[in-house]
């Protein structure tokens, strides 16, 4: 790690590559012209899946998503991070491309953004001053940007034990394409309810394409909170995140009437879903 | 700027003088890969396909400098010494599933390493296994049943207990 960034102090306009699914595609199509790469794919402390005696779950930046997605664990305890990373691209980008860098592209749309949003999810950053660790939210600055201070990596993501354990959780991806397509748009939803499986307890819930940034929607969760998990909450919870969202008025790919149509079908989906996986929970 | 790398190719070891800059797609070309194809250059079409450590990647997004120690493999190392065709190859013609043929080395490839992997897979699985392999003339149909004709057929043959991952087909 250290050669990694003492070679990005030394040379400020070198970017990270991990998988190049995204960069590279980026530099083929004329962008970053005569800028170096620095490869940090192979770097061992940036690769793997953990989790620690408190049960915080450690991803390693540089995990690829198909090691995300076939991961034992990763399918139980987060099976809607499992269905985001299965998602992204194609089998062979799967087999290139890593979860750091999906996140790191800073898109709205990324698929383990929005999963992770939903999780709270922490990253861990290492520069030239050391160790940062903040929430994935404010990780996303800009459209496209992340927090990344010059000479800084993201080391790994964690998703804390009071995240996930006793959720249920559903990641729901609208596209044209079935594979190889970015989202239209995209929810997740992670839900937690009372020993009666009745009423919602706590809710983590986040949306892409939605707004510059993938969208994490606080209001709409706190509303939820002593609810009952039914329709009515659900139709309730979407107009609450409604309010939050704010699509851009002309895009090429949906315009904004459709986008926020389909943040009520997409979110129902993942809702509903998201409850009927917490019903089935076993609270550990 | 130039870097010498060791890697091996279909089995051989080779020494190769490489620009940072040049794709795999490429050097595998101008070493007379041929099947392996440009199809959009950018990752979304899968016609570069080939195995990297037994992993079906897009060749065209691997910069070739960062490939020093492993085992790739092509269409050309599946083919027999003799010119015999492997049982997917053989599966494929005659099953249909070559129109034009241009996306067919990748999607072999892509079903060398879904065949490589011992699982059985429904056919639901198996279309979203090749989804990374776009095809303009067959429909996927044929490719399929191709697919799950070697499949089945070496599910008949092995032994289940004894089934390793392996590159022989």
């Amino acid at each position: 790690m250290s050669d990694a960034i003492r070679a990005l102090i030394k040379d400020p306009e070198a970017l990270v590559l991990a998988g190049g699914t995204s960069l590279l595609v980026n530099v083929k199509g004329g962008n970053y012209g005569g800028r170096n790469l620095v490869s940090v794919i192979d770097i061992p402390e940036l690769k793997g899946i953990s989790t620690d005696n408190d049960g915080n779950i450690i991803i390693g930046s540089c995990t690829t998503l198909n090691e995300v997605c076939s991961n034992s664990e990763i399918q139980k305890r987060l099976p809607a991070l499992a269905r985001a990373a299965k998602l992204v691209g194609g089998p062979q980008t799967r087999n290139l491309a890593t979860i750091g860098g999906n996140i790191c592209t800073g898109y709205m749309s990324a698929d383990t953004s929005i999963a992770l949003l939903a999780l709270n999810a922490h990253v861990e950053l290492l520069g030239p001053n050391g160790t940062r660790i903040i929430a994935l939210e404010s990780f996303f600055t800009k459209p496209t940007r992340v927090d990344l201070m010059p000479g800084e990596l993201l080391v790994n993501i964690k998703i804390r034990n009071e995240s996930y354990v006793g959720y249920g959780g559903h990641y729901e991806k609208h596209s044209a394409r079935k594979a190889l397509d970015f989202a239209l748009l995209n929810c997740a939803a992670q839900v937690k309810l009372d020993n009666d499986r009745n009423k919602i307890t706590a809710l983590g819930l986040a949306f892409g394409v939605v707004a510059p940034k993938p969208l994490r929607c606080h209001q709409a969760e706190q509303m939820a909170v002593g609810m009952s998990a039914d329709k009515q909450t659900i139709e309730l919870v979407l107009q609450e995140a409604i309010q939050e969202a704010k699509p851009c008025k002309d895009c090429w790919r949906a315009s904004q009437g459709y986008r926020f149509y389909l943040m009520k079908k997409v979110g129902s989906i993942a809702l509903e879903q998201a409850i009927a996986n917490a019903k089935e929970v076993t609270h550990a | 700027m130039l870097k010498i790398i060791n890697l091996s190719i279909n089995g051989t070891s080779i020494d190769l003088a490489v620009d940072s800059r040049e794709s795999l797609t490429d050097t595998l070309r101008r070493l007379q890969f041929t099947s392996v194809k440009k199809g959009c250059e950018t990752g979304e079409c899968g016609a570069c396909t080939v195995l990297v450590d037994g992993k079906a990647v897009n060749s065209c997004l691997y910069p070739t400098v960062l490939l020093e120690g492993k085992r790739i493999l092509t269409l050309e190392g599946i083919t027999k010494p003799n010119g015999d065709l492997s049982a997917i190859q053989q599966a494929f013609i005659d099953e249909a599933a070559i129109q034009c043929g241009f996306c067919t080395p990748g999607l072999i490839m892509t079903a060398v390493e879904i065949i490589g992997e011992g699982k059985r897979y429904s056919r639901e699985e198996l279309r979203e296994r090749i989804s990374g392999n776009l095809c303009r003339c067959t429909g996927y149909h044929n490719v399929l049943n191709a697919i799950e004709k070697v499949l089945d057929e070496m599910y008949v043959q092995a032994d289940n207990s004894n089934f390793e991952k392996t590159s022989n087909f």
